[in-house]
């Protein structure tokens, strides 16, 4: 039998289909659990991500055998913008996979996808959470490296309030003034997402399969002083209470506070055990939410990257990269 | 491109003066940045050291050390089995012998002799080198050797204004020491039930790590109950550096912490610091005790020759302290 010719490409309109499907195999084989992934949900990581797209496919008489793929963050590096991307959904079909072919079909989709958006000028880092087996092939092939061994904080849910308190205030879309936020906030990061009106509505409010909590704290003239977002989840453990992004400057400690007991109100209506939350080391809410009672639990999740930039590595994005939940696409 | 000689062998008495002047070269080619070693610090971390050490040296045409690995021997547990690991101790390259690919030939020849010569499918062999690399020798050793990061460390943080406060266990009794006597492994070998993979602490190691090291300032401290020993900590400035003491016992963990607390607090420190995998029982019991987790700027690295020891299992049931990587 002819070895199967494949066509490794840029991602081309029409090819949407084709990539559900592979995907819906791929991700539900042996998964009882598993809920097929719609159109829609591609269309928004995919199509509308305001930050942009970056796929290849390896086609093969109409099926998509293998993808690269990533989801795009607009980023501020050191004050300039800048681009890193997440990648996700890493895939060979189970029809066109080969154990022993090194390095396989993935790899050879993935070798163009870094011709094209690595390297100076293009995306800085190329940024995942991946398990152990693609974690190794990704590390053989592809040049990942270890940023950090995740460590969450998990405070155990204790009977209490299920109201919010006052002060705080449910925000079921995104401002302009979200931005004057962030900005105040970054001035603390070397890197990060640039938290913007058109990320954040994006990222949480426009998301077509789960539904987030956004608290807000407003000041005195109306503006918003700071923000957490919230998502009851199973994932990583069961009954999870996720803090998904603390939006909060480190000197609005009253409205952290205020946020704090809105999360964890929140999480009690919502019948979760724990609330959880990442922080980097050297963030000062690393230390004020373990006054809080969070304790750092031990994780299985990595944080790899590929820096495609001489300038930085793996030390200095442990070092100045703040990160959120946000910016894991499965939560 | 010159011709390179490499040698992997066990460490030999008049090596540290060779490896001091190669690392010497070498921190001269890299801008001068990085710590110096003395003469006296290798030869007790190499020559000294109860069980050896190994090397892989490269050398030039004309017989010059450019690049190289030194490690030193240990004996360990793994999965109830005894060997030996070696712990890294110095990754150098002379980077300003030779241009492009080739600056770094003589370090890729030295890491496959080392490997090949001291791996696990070898007459010499060894499950796991590892070692607490800085960004240099990271970067060397990531790119060039196949090693790979096992944690970003973080490490444990008790301000001692906090310190926690419990009745003295009337059973125990603490007993400063210059050096550990033969009976600490037992204490040891009860300590490692249950635990798969660690260092063998016997009075040979512990001596050597923190009894025979020059100018390093160690306190030591022996636990007794009823005259056994059963328990042993370590501490330098505001480090607590190695320990043994079962994590249940919360007498003896109480006695432990409050020596430590006391002499950091007499050496003028305001905290005790603490370094252990965040999967150790300890870790989160250290945290209930008062302990706040900060972060450090150390990458925990390692290669392996043999399984089980992968990645993932070593993340898991590696137990070790942070005497274990002390540079």
């Amino acid at each position: 039998m002819a070895a199967p010719k494949y066509e490794i490409r840029a991602f081309r309109p029409g090819d949407e289909e084709g990539i559900l499907a592979t995907f819906n195999a791929v991700f539900g084989e042996n998964d009882p659990a598993f809920v097929p992934r719609t159109r829609a949900e591609w269309d928004w990581a995919f199509a509308k991500n305001p930050a942009g797209q970056r796929i290849w496919v390896a086609e093969c008489e109409g099926v998509i055998a293998a993808q690269c793929a990533a989801l795009p963050y607009r980023v501020l590096l050191d004050g300039k913008p800048a681009s890193f991307t997440q990648g996700v959904d890493s895939m060979v079909h189970p029809e066109h996979r080969k154990g022993l072919r090194r390095p396989g079909l993935y790899v050879e989709t993935a070798y163009p996808f870094f011709r094209q958006f690595g390297g100076q000028g293009a995306d800085l880092l190329h940024y995942g959470w991946p398990v152990e087996p693609a974690w190794r092939i990704g590390r053989t092939f592809l040049g990942y490296q270890i940023v950090r061994t995740q460590i969450i904080h998990v405070r155990e849910l204790e009977p209490g309030a299920r109201e919010l308190p006052r002060g705080v205030e449910r925000v079921a879309r995104f401002g302009a003034d979200v931005h004057a936020l962030y900005l105040r906030c970054q001035a603390q990061w070397g890197a990060s997402v640039i938290r913007d009106e058109r990320y954040l509505n994006w990222r949480f409010a426009d998301h077509p399969r789960f539904r987030y909590q956004v608290f807000g704290v407003r000041g005195a003239a109306g503006e918003l002083v700071a923000c957490a977002i919230y998502r009851r989840a199973d994932r990583p453990y069961p009954g999870s209470g996720l803090i998904m992004d603390w939006l909060v400057p480190e000197d609005e400690l009253e409205a952290g506070e205020l946020l704090r007991e809105a999360v964890l109100a929140q999480a009690r209506s919502d019948g979760a055990r724990a609330a959880l939350v990442v922080f980097p080391e050297w963030s000062r809410w690393n230390a004020v939410f373990q006054e809080w009672s969070f304790h750092l639990h031990s994780s299985n999740y990595l944080l790899i990257g590929i820096v495609q930039d001489p300038r930085y590595d793996t030390w200095w994005l442990r070092e100045h990269w703040w990160y959120q939940l946000a910016e894991l696409d499965v939560v | 491109m010159s011709p390179i000689t490499v040698e992997a062998r066990a460490f030999q008495a008049g090596d540290q003066a060779h490896l001091h002047a190669a690392l010497e070269r070498a921190r001269a080619g890299a801008g001068g940045t990085g710590a110096t070693r003395t003469l006296a610090e290798l030869t007790w971390r190499y020559a000294a050291a109860p069980h050896g050490a190994r090397v892989a040296f490269a050398l030039d045409a004309e017989g010059v050390l450019v690049a190289g690995l030194a490690a030193t021997r240990h004996r360990a547990l793994l999965e109830g089995r005894e060997g030996f690991w070696l712990e890294l101790g110095d990754l150098f390259n002379d980077f300003r012998r030779g241009a492009g690919l080739a600056r770094t030939r003589g370090l890729v020849l030295a890491g496959q002799a080392f490997a090949e010569r001291f791996g696990g499918a070898s007459a010499d062999p060894h499950p796991l080198v590892y070692g607490l690399p800085n960004r240099r020798a990271h970067r060397l050793g990531l790119k060039h050797l196949e090693w790979e990061v096992l944690r970003s460390e973080n490490e444990l943080v008790l301000a001692l204004e906090r310190e926690p406060r419990r009745a003295a266990d009337a059973t125990l009794t603490l007993q400063e020491v210059e050096c550990f006597p033969a009976e600490v492994e037992a204490a040891f070998r009860a300590f490692a039930e249950g635990r798969a993979a660690i260092l063998v602490r016997d009075a040979a190691y512990l001596n050597w790590r923190y009894a025979d090291r020059q100018g390093a300032g160690f306190a030591r401290v022996l636990a007794r109950r009823a005259g056994a020993l059963v328990g042993y900590a370590v501490r330098c400035d505001d480090r607590l550096l190695d320990w043994v003491a079962a994590p249940e016992d919360e007498g003896l963990v109480a006695a432990l912490l409050g020596w430590a607390c006391a002499g950091a607090r007499a050496d003028g420190h305001a905290r005790l610091t603490a370094v252990m995998p965040d999967t150790a029982r300890e870790w989160l019991a250290f945290q209930r005790l008062g302990f706040r987790v900060q972060g450090t700027r150390e990458f925990l690295c390692f290669k392996s020759f043999q399984r089980p020891a992968i990645m993932s299992w070593l993340f898991q049931h590696w137990s070790y302290t942070r005497g274990d990587t002390l540079r």
